[in-house]
């Protein structure tokens, strides 16, 4: 496999590697520093993670350490140690600012996971070579070079393999995208950028194409891993993606914009080019393993480092935690303690008088909300049943029928019931415990619908 | 020159740390450095909504083109002249399962106006509304309508 970087110094990726790094350190201290405990904070974050922002020396420390660690690994002093520390620090000053707000911000992920490649294949390297990590391996960073790209395809694989586990092929179609350029950008925005959105949000085809295309180039990411050429096409493809979303959301990640300009252009030789001077060639001696018993070696500590990291995320306790992120309304022990305002007297009969903190086939009813004022001035149940390890939440859906444009799982003679998830944070019932859920709500709407008008609204 | 054994150990580096960030990220969700990036990645939409500003000719404005906000939310409790009860100020307000909203741009609304309180003499009453677009197929531009959230009084900036 050939790196762009064959045969040219790779100093200017690990210098942009450790000035976005230092100032991802200085941005999140900042950002914990202003940020109070608040009722978005995460429910289960450890205290030391909450108390930071109150403890302006201490983040100042732990910002100087991350700094100090990625000046070090941009000058290859000890870059495994420094590289390692700089990602600690920034992983707790992340993780701080993560629990304070509610959840991760993502664009500060993608230093940390370039950098943790990159330091990926530099051990690698050293591995093969001498087996000391310690000692420096003539044209170690060609498989630095790699391992970061390597994790930097993987973030945008990972991002367009999220849109279709969660959204599924829909995520495409021209409704989607269309919802959140409306959702996020400025109404009465006459500017050409108004324009811009505005076309998208009338235009079914354009959003198709856009959402395509989003989908397309985040997939293909591996096309970064392929060959030199591909990876500086792809790096465009990655830049137009990221320009467009900043045109049509306002949303930049800076971070991520930065590595791709960075990573996917021969930097030395363009500058070379344009100063009119031959480039400087870099001769580097392969990095070939020293034995066959060496290269296993490697490989199987690797596996092993890759295999406890795993079994680390497959941890309940760190598995609850992370799915508590960006729970922002209240989950149904919430709901529980806070007191939700009861359904009108008028829905409560349509429902055959169901009442919020009754129980649905095992379930909690922990909310009745509606009719919406949405197209399908529809009436939403959730049920909820607390966990040991997360809330199992479901929402039932009532709507006349025919008023969604697709099959409801339970009919009576004038009512559609559908049946959805709670937030992400949430885990879903099992089929059997959700089908008596709809049968018992089908049952009570069944038993009034003959004598009981729908809801006003509905 | 690069030779096939330094070739393959290339290759089997770039695999290990695509596949392994990949895997590692998919099994813990969000942990520093790892993540999956679920940006945007939700449930098929029909609507999309947000909380804006609607004034007595009925135009739109952004919430953060008001200055010196006084609204009937939940610290008076007010009842508009000819009006329902307004509910508190509510960043999920006529939100639901078929209502879609972004919750983080809907709550820096919200808190813009909590942010900005006052009393002008120029303030003149407007409606917070959540202004809602539905999208009945893909082909067809989308219907608007709006959701009441609260009656308030403001200074519009333009």
């Amino acid at each position: 496999m050939k790196a762009l970087y064959d045969g040219m110094s790779r100093a200017p990726l690990r210098a942009g590697l450790g000035v976005i790094g230092s100032l991802d350190a200085v941005v999140l201290a900042w950002q914990v520093h202003r940020t109070a405990r608040n009722d978005l904070s995460h429910p289960f974050a450890p205290d030391f993670l909450l108390a930071l922002h109150d403890r302006p020396m201490v983040l100042a420390l732990i910002a100087g350490v991350a700094i100090a660690g990625f000046v070090a690994f941009a000058w290859r002093r000890s870059p495994i140690a420094s590289g390692v520390l700089a990602i600690v620090a920034l992983a707790v000053l992340s993780e701080s600012h993560a629990a304070l707000v509610g959840g991760p911000a993502r664009t500060f992920y993608t230093v940390g996971a370039v950098t943790s490649g990159w330091l990926f294949g530099l051990a690698y390297a050293r591995g093969v070579t001498t087996g000391d990590l310690r000692v420096r391996t003539p044209g170690e960073e060609r498989l630095a070079e790699l391992g970061a790209v390597g994790v930097f395809a993987a973030t945008y694989v990972g991002a367009g393999t999220s849109k279709l586990l969660l959204g599924g092929v829909e995520w495409t179609d021209a409704n989607h995208l269309r919802a959140i350029v409306v959702s996020q950008h400025p109404v009465a925005d006459h500017s050409i950028l108004g324009r811009y959105a505005d076309a998208v949000a009338n235009h079914g085809g354009l959003a198709v194409a856009f959402g395509l295309a989003a989908l397309v180039v985040q997939l293909g990411a591996f096309m970064l891993l392929v060959s030199p050429l591909t990876r500086t096409l792809w790096t465009v493809a990655i830049l137009g993606f990221h320009l467009n979303t900043l045109l049509l959301l306002h949303i930049i990640y800076p971070e991520a914009f930065a590595i791709a300009v960075l990573f996917g252009f021969p930097w030395p030789r363009i500058v070379a080019r344009l100063r009119r001077i031959e480039p400087r060639a870099t001769v580097e001696p392969p990095t070939a393993p020293a034995s066959a018993q060496a290269a296993r070696r490697t490989l199987t500590a690797a596996l092993v480092l890759i295999a406890a990291l795993a079994g680390l995320g497959a941890l309940p306790v760190v598995r609850r935690y992370t799915a508590e992120h960006h729970r922002n309304r209240p989950s149904p022990r919430d709901e529980a303690q806070v007191e939700t305002p009861p359904p009108s007297a008028e829905v409560r009969a349509f429902l055959g008088g169901l009442n919020v903190g009754d129980t649905v086939a095992g379930f909690r009813v922990t909310s009745i909300r509606g009719p919406s004022p949405g197209p399908d001035r529809a009436i939403d149940i959730t049920l909820g049943e607390r966990q040991a390890t997360s809330d199992t939440v479901l929402v039932i859906t009532v709507t006349a029928r025919g008023t969604r444009p697709y099959r409801a799982p339970r009919r009576s003679d004038r009512y559609d019931l559908f049946y959805g998830d709670g937030d992400l944070g949430s885990t879903e019932p099992t089929s059997e415990r959700r089908d008596a859920a709809l049968d018992a709500v089908l049952a009570r709407i069944v038993a009034t619908e003959r004598m009981v008008a729908a809801p006003d609204g509905m | 020159m690069i030779s096939g054994l330094e070739r393959r150990t290339a290759t089997l580096v770039a695999a290990l740390a695509f596949g392994s960030y990949f895997t590692v990220a998919r099994i813990v969700g969000n942990v520093y450095p790892f993540s999956i990036f679920p940006m945007y990645a939700g449930q098929h939409r029909t609507t999309g909504s947000r909380i804006v500003v609607k004034d007595e000719s009925q135009a739109l404005h952004e919430v953060s083109d008001g200055l010196a906000w006084t609204c009937d939310d939940a610290a008076e409790a007010g009842v508009p002249p000819g009006g329902a009860p307004s509910p508190a100020l509510d960043a999920y307000a006529c939100t639901g399962s078929d209502v879609y909203s972004i919750t983080y741009v809907d709550r820096e609304a919200i808190e813009y106006i909590r942010t900005h309180p006052g009393s002008d003499p120029r303030a003149q009453p407007v409606e917070l509304v959540r202004h809602i677009w539905s999208f009945p197929d893909e082909r067809n531009p989308p219907t608007t309508h709006d959701c009441h959230v609260a009656f308030c009084r403001v200074v519009l900036r333009r």
